[in-house]
């Protein structure tokens, strides 16, 4: 009985360790911090799909909180979306830092994007890296909606005044026009299989139309090899006295 | 019937030892030495030979045999189920006969190679019993041996090849003289098609023997109804046109014209002034032919295998149902493929949908122009400017959706315009070349004992011209909505599907019409009435 307490004790405390080092733990948020995050989700009732704010620098109003969270309830049809603001380290690579953040706020979720804010790291109030970005990670529909280069327009298009842009602005303009994308793209989407539909159609028959009329297959052809177009003959022509009475001469060139 | 010397039974010509055999004794005779019922054929002036006449009940067609029991069955031209013996008669006889050298296993397997070439001819002709109902059947033929002996002039174009620069050297003209004998064959009975017995040739004369109706047992043979006159103005044309070609490749022309260095060669040759007969021999021959008519609804589809040299022509509709299988087949294959690839926007849709349209209405001229040109030698004049004008301009009006952002206006309206002036040039081509060609059928033969042949292709030009300006519309109203900047999928997409049945009616129309080419009326409308009488 002592030893199988013991050994329940030593197995928590080395997963205590081993979450206190792993970057899976590196998260800096309470269990107070998760229960607002989990207070200011919003699911779709749906498609059951979430839309969540994970605020680790803790630069947003509850306002701005929640008009972003508005601004996220649309693509909450596409999949599950999170809003991720976290501190910029120089080394961190951002895509990284996303697939990290997807995995912590949508652990069993199949599909689940992110928008990550990258704020700068401030020591001492003084700044320690250049200005913060953007960064958008998808999946499931939206990364059907959104190529790579369509992704970093829109990430780039922030951010350019680093004093004039705020943390909420810039998400709220990644998020507009995320939004914006995604509903001129979803319909394109939803009519894949027509339009496809159509083309195979038409390409298809016209291929067939092709084969059976334009090639060999086609048994109107008579191969014209073996044609004799006029009737069989047969000479013994003798031909003698021949002499030319006039002689042209046309110049053409050998292509190279 | 030819009796056995030995012991009376019948006696056959057998393909394979080129011999009479009897069936009952097993003996092999020369056909050559074989006394017939009608005398002895190395007789002089003996000029006929009896025949029995089977008449065709459905449409009137003979069959001659040398045995009057020889159950003749179906008729081969119309496929009629059985052909009545009528009366005994004398028929003339021919100068020399070829005899059959192809079997009919050989017959029955170039015909199943024949059909299975092309994958989208019904299955049920190349079915192991489709090839039994070849008949071996010996039809006439004049054979024109034509005597020459006459100054001629030819102008000749030759080249000059070297490893810098290659000389064409025209407008050379030859006069010579000519002395010698051109020979053609041309069939003599009005139910052999004259595209099928052009397709069967050439007709070799070098197994020829000395008739004897020993060569007919077993066999068939059509009746010689067609006379030489029929020929007369044919055979002039045709010899003229043979002068040219002989003239051109004759080692005495060729060896002047080497006089000049050895690195010149005879192009091309065309006479100018051709040779005046001296005089016309003409003969009559028997020539092997595997026959076989097969009824496809009302009308008839013939093949026919050459019995000397195994040369095949026959005719197989296509099959629809394997032509839209095939495209099924291949538009399900690029619809998985649109997996792999990004969703397309309506207007995309569209332009494809449009510019496929074009392709395939073009691709369905041309098999058009292909069925004319082997089917009735007629060779349909290609506006090609005026063509490609066109499809350049479908091609461009093809690609205007994805100018839907583009402020372009004036240059869709300006598309809009060219396309329906091309579309006035386009119809006043397609009704100048089917005036033409009536023109150059009412000139052909071939048109007499196939009437509905001109139907046929005024019902299909018809029917192209209504299709064509539905197509037309159809890109009007393209570009109308692209004008408009109607973005709404339900428009586009019913555009899309509105060009797409217009191809599929397209489809269906020059399908139809390969099949009618492939189909003939059986020969009974031809005749005036279900008898033949000679008298």
């Amino acid at each position: 009985m002592m030893k199988t307490k013991r050994t329940l004790l030593m197995l928590c405390v080395l997963i205590w360790v081993l979450s206190a080092v792993l970057p899976i733990s590196a998260s800096s948020m309470t269990i107070q911090e998760e229960w607002e995050i989990e207070k200011n989700t919003y699911t779709n009732p749906e498609t059951g799909f979430k839309a969540l704010i994970a605020d680790e620098v803790k630069c947003l109003s509850q306002e701005e909180n929640d008009s972003l969270r508005e601004s996220m309830k649309p693509l909450t049809q596409y999949g599950n979306i999170g809003c991720c603001i976290v501190e910029q380290n120089i080394v961190d690579d951002a895509s990284d830092l996303a697939r990290m953040q997807r995995n912590i706020r949508f652990k069993k979720e199949k599909y689940a994007s992110i928008l990550l804010i990258l704020v700068p790291k401030r020591t001492n109030n003084e700044y320690t890296s250049s200005k913060g970005s953007v960064f958008l990670h998808c999946e499931g529909d939206l990364n059907r909606f959104f190529s790579q280069r369509k992704k970093e327009e829109i990430c780039n298009s922030v951010y350019q005044d680093e004093t004039k842009e705020t943390v909420y602005s810039a998400a709220a303009e990644v998020l507009r026009q995320v939004n914006e994308h995604a509903a001129e793209k979803a319909p394109i989407e939803r009519q894949r299989y027509f339009s496809y539909g159509l083309i195979a159609l038409v390409l298809g028959l016209t291929f067939a139309i092709t084969l059976s009329f334009l090639t060999d297959y086609n048994p109107s052809i008579h191969r014209s090899e073996d044609r004799d177009i006029i009737p069989s003959q047969k000479s013994h022509l003798e031909i003698s006295k021949v002499r030319l009475i006039s002689r042209n001469t046309l110049q053409q060139s050998k292509p190279e | 019937m030819i009796q056995c010397p030995s012991c009376g039974g019948g006696l056959r010509f057998e393909i394979e030892t080129q011999k009479m055999v009897c069936d009952l004794c097993g003996s092999h005779f020369d056909p050559q030495l074989i006394k017939t019922e009608s005398g002895d054929s190395t007789e002089v002036g003996v000029n006929a030979y009896d025949v029995a006449v089977h008449i065709c009940p459905s449409c009137g067609a003979e069959l001659l045999t040398n045995d009057a029991n020889d159950a003749v069955g179906f008729c081969p031209f119309c496929g009629g189920a059985s052909m009545i013996f009528s009366q005994i008669r004398q028929q003339w006889k021919p100068d020399i006969v070829v005899p059959f050298s192809v079997t009919k296993d050989n017959c029955k397997l170039i015909y199943q190679m024949e059909a299975a070439k092309s994958p989208f001819v019904s299955r049920k002709y190349r079915k192991p019993g489709s090839a039994d109902s070849f008949r071996g059947i010996y039809f006439p033929f004049w054979i024109i041996d034509a005597d020459y002996d006459d100054d001629y002039s030819v102008d000749v174009i030759f080249s000059e090849t070297s490893a810098t620069r290659s000389v064409a050297i025209t407008d050379n003209r030859f006069v010579g003289h000519a002395k010698g004998t051109i020979s053609y064959v041309h069939d003599a009975s009005l139910h052999f098609s004259d595209d099928i017995s052009e397709a069967l040739s050439p007709y070799s004369l070098t197994n020829a023997v000395d008739f004897s109706e020993a060569y007919l047992s077993g066999f068939y043979t059509e009746i010689s109804d067609a006379s030489i006159e029929d020929y007369d103005e044919r055979s002039k044309e045709v010899l003229a046109d043979m002068q040219g070609e002989i003239i051109g490749r004759d080692s005495a022309l060729i060896d002047f014209v080497e006089q000049w260095g050895t690195r010149y060669k005879v192009v091309e040759t065309k006479t100018f002034m051709p040779m005046e007969e001296k005089s016309r021999n003409i003969r009559k021959m028997l020539f092997p032919v595997w026959f076989m008519g097969k009824k496809r609804g009302s009308g008839v589809t013939y093949a026919a295998i050459n019995g000397a040299t195994g040369k095949i022509a026959a005719e197989f509709p296509l099959s629809p149902l394997r032509i839209l299988l095939t495209a099924l087949g291949i538009g399900g294959l690029l619809f998985g493929i649109s997996f792999l690839l990004p969703a397309v926007t309506a207007e995309v849709c569209l332009m494809i949908c449009a510019a496929s349209t074009v392709i395939g209405h073009l691709i369905m001229e041309r098999a058009y122009q292909i069925m004319m040109e082997e089917k009735l030698n007629i060779i349909v004049k290609n506006r090609d400017i005026l063509a490609w004008t066109g499809f350049v301009l479908m091609m461009i009006s093809s690609a205007t959706p994805l100018l839907k952002y583009s402020k372009f206006i004036p240059f869709l309206i300006v598309l809009g315009v060219s396309l329906f002036i091309y579309t006035i040039l386009f119809l006043a081509n397609i009704i100048q070349s089917g005036v033409g060609i009536r023109r150059e059928l009412k000139k052909k033969r071939s048109v007499k004992y196939r009437p509905q042949l001109l139907r046929e292709i005024k019902r299909y030009r018809a029917f192209k011209r209504i299709i064509f300006i539905v197509e037309l519309l159809l890109i009007i109203a393209m570009v109308t909505l692209l004008v408009l900047r109607v973005s709404d999928p339900i428009y586009l997409f019913g555009l899309c599907l509105l060009m797409v049945t217009d191809l599929f009616a397209a489809a269906i129309a020059v399908i139809r019409f390969q099949r009618a080419m492939s189909v003939r009326r059986p020969p009974q409308m031809d005749k005036k009435g279900a008898l033949y009488d000679e008298n």
